[in-house]
């Protein structure tokens, strides 16, 4: 594991931009494209999402953290919260395949983060929190 | 929302920069005002959005259901090609309406 850089913001939702700027210059100086720069900064703006709405329930003094590193050829995105346990098998899939007026609307966000990244993994522990490792993988080689 | 003006084609809500979990609800409660004066037709310009998360994606959604439950339509014009990206993958793209 190479150089981890981090940032900590309060779970408030007008921080999601200023994680969304700290992900996207740490993944454009790893070498990912303009596609996947994009693609990390949702996938990781939704999983926080997550973090300061579910897991905290709206509370806005809760701590996001957001870790980004290199693993090999994987830019690697870890958030952790402190918040409500969260077991990702309890939210419902999206529906994709119903007539727009019968869509259900939930579960979009998981499906993003799923779709966006190679890898997404859950864990939760009463130490460590919520923690979501993401990975996505360089298209080619290139220096951090 | 950056401006709203009236056209041949109907009503027209400029977006732009970044729609989030933290401004989608703002967003809403802007397009709920808009249904009520406009459920005819209702255009919202994504050309200047930058970033959609799935909390705007929803506000779009029931946008379009309002006006549809009042016999008017949604088009959504001009999105960045990152945008239309996210839209394809929930199939989005085949249940808006495009100019």
């Amino acid at each position: 594991m190479g150089v981890e850089y981090e940032i900590c913001v309060t779970s408030q939702l007008s921080n999601l931009s200023e994680i969304a700027d700290f992900v996207s210059d740490r993944a454009a100086l790893t070498g990912l494209d303009e596609r996947q720069v994009f693609e990390v900064q949702m996938a990781t703006d939704e999983a926080c999402t997550n973090s300061m709405e579910h897991a905290y329930e709206g509370r806005e003094d809760g701590e996001v953290r957001v870790c980004c590193y290199l693993e090999g050829n994987d830019f690697v995105v870890r958030i952790t919260d402190f918040g409500r346990p969260f077991d990702p098998n309890n939210v419902p899939k999206p529906d994709l395949v119903s007539p727009l007026e019968e869509r259900q609307i939930g579960g979009l966000g998981i499906f993003f983060m799923r779709e966006l990244m190679d890898s997404v993994e859950f864990s939760s522990d009463p130490v460590a929190g919520n923690q979501v490792i993401m990975r996505k993988r360089r298209r080619k080689a290139a220096t951090a | 929302m950056n401006g709203a003006q009236e056209n041949g084609q109907g009503f027209a809500l400029t977006l732009s920069g970044r729609i989030d979990a933290s401004n989608a609800p703002k967003l809403e409660q802007d397009l709920l005002a808009l249904h009520a004066q406009h459920p005819d037709t209702l255009i919202i310009d994504l050309s200047d959005v930058t970033y959609i998360s799935s909390s705007g994606l929803r506000v779009l959604l029931m946008a379009h259901r309002r006006q549809q439950h009042s016999g008017g339509q949604l088009f959504l014009r001009n999105p960045a090609p990152k945008i239309m990206h996210i839209m394809t993958l929930c199939g989005f793209d085949q249940v808006f309406a495009f100019l």
